[in-house]
């Protein structure tokens, strides 16, 4: 996951794919990227270049959630490819992210 | 009318997961542009929840236990059997404390999201078998279709 800065957002570029076997690392990435989100005002997570998803994925997505909302900041996904957004649409997911397709 | 029989085992952990999952999307892509990108990509998540499903749930993570699938797709008809070595459950129960609505629970959302996608989902009875049937169409992981539209 590449972090960077811009538009008072901290912004997390995913390279891997939101799966069960990738959690840890994706866990471990986004504390740091939490960490620094205390200086902005939000946290955009890119998805363009994720392929897959699973239960455990989306499971992160809503922790990173909480934990930024606990912050008092918003998250942003981006980079959503068209069949992933139907997904997080049937997940209701839309409700409490604002998101961008790809 | 194309028919595609993929059969497999495999060990429970999470990597092996992953490894059939490619390999199975992989074989399909190679056919072309004869399935969208919406439908491999809910068939992507569909096989992952059930695979996690049954080293996690039925298996308990005990790499030496094994589960078996079979993908058939015969024209636009899709079937799936998952089995695993664990003890028997109840789909239709599953499903019902799946259907919660609070999107924030971090866990107990794959069999209701693959419902709401247009799988049948039923298991047999007297083991660990789920067996899951769609109408391959060609929306682009929009919610399932029953119409049975041929492929473009």
């Amino acid at each position: 996951m590449d972090i960077s800065y811009r538009d008072n957002a901290v912004v997390c570029t995913v390279k891997i794919n939101l799966i069960a076997t990738n959690m840890k690392q994706l866990v471990e990435e986004m504390k740091a990227a939490l960490a620094a989100l205390t200086d902005y005002s939000s946290l955009v997570i890119d998805l363009a270049h994720t392929e897959s998803i699973d239960s455990l994925g989306v499971t992160f997505l809503i922790g990173t959630y909480k934990e930024a909302l606990a912050q008092g900041k918003k998250v942003k996904l981006t980079g959503v490819s068209e069949a992933m957004f139907q997904l997080f649409k049937m997940m209701k997911l839309d409700e409490i992210f604002e998101i961008t397709t790809a | 009318m194309v028919i595609y029989n993929i059969e497999g085992r495999f060990e429970s952990t999470f990597e092996e997961v992953d490894r059939q999952v490619q390999a199975i999307i992989s074989r399909l892509k190679a056919e072309g542009d004869q399935y969208s990108a919406g439908f491999l990509f809910q068939l992507d998540f569909v096989l992952r929840e059930l695979f996690n499903n049954a080293i996690e749930h039925g298996n308990q993570m005990e790499p030496s236990k094994s589960v078996w699938y079979t993908l058939q797709i015969r024209g636009t008809d899709m079937e799936l059997w998952v089995r695993d070595e664990g003890k028997d459950f109840d789909v239709d129960q599953e499903l019902q404390q799946e259907y919660q609505d609070d999107v924030f629970r971090i866990r107990k959302r794959g069999l209701a999201t693959i419902a709401a996608m247009g799988f049948q989902i039923n298991r047999r009875s007297g083991c660990t078998c789920v067996r899951l049937m769609k109408k391959i169409d060609d929306t682009n992981g929009e919610g399932g279709s029953q119409s049975g539209h041929k492929l473009s």
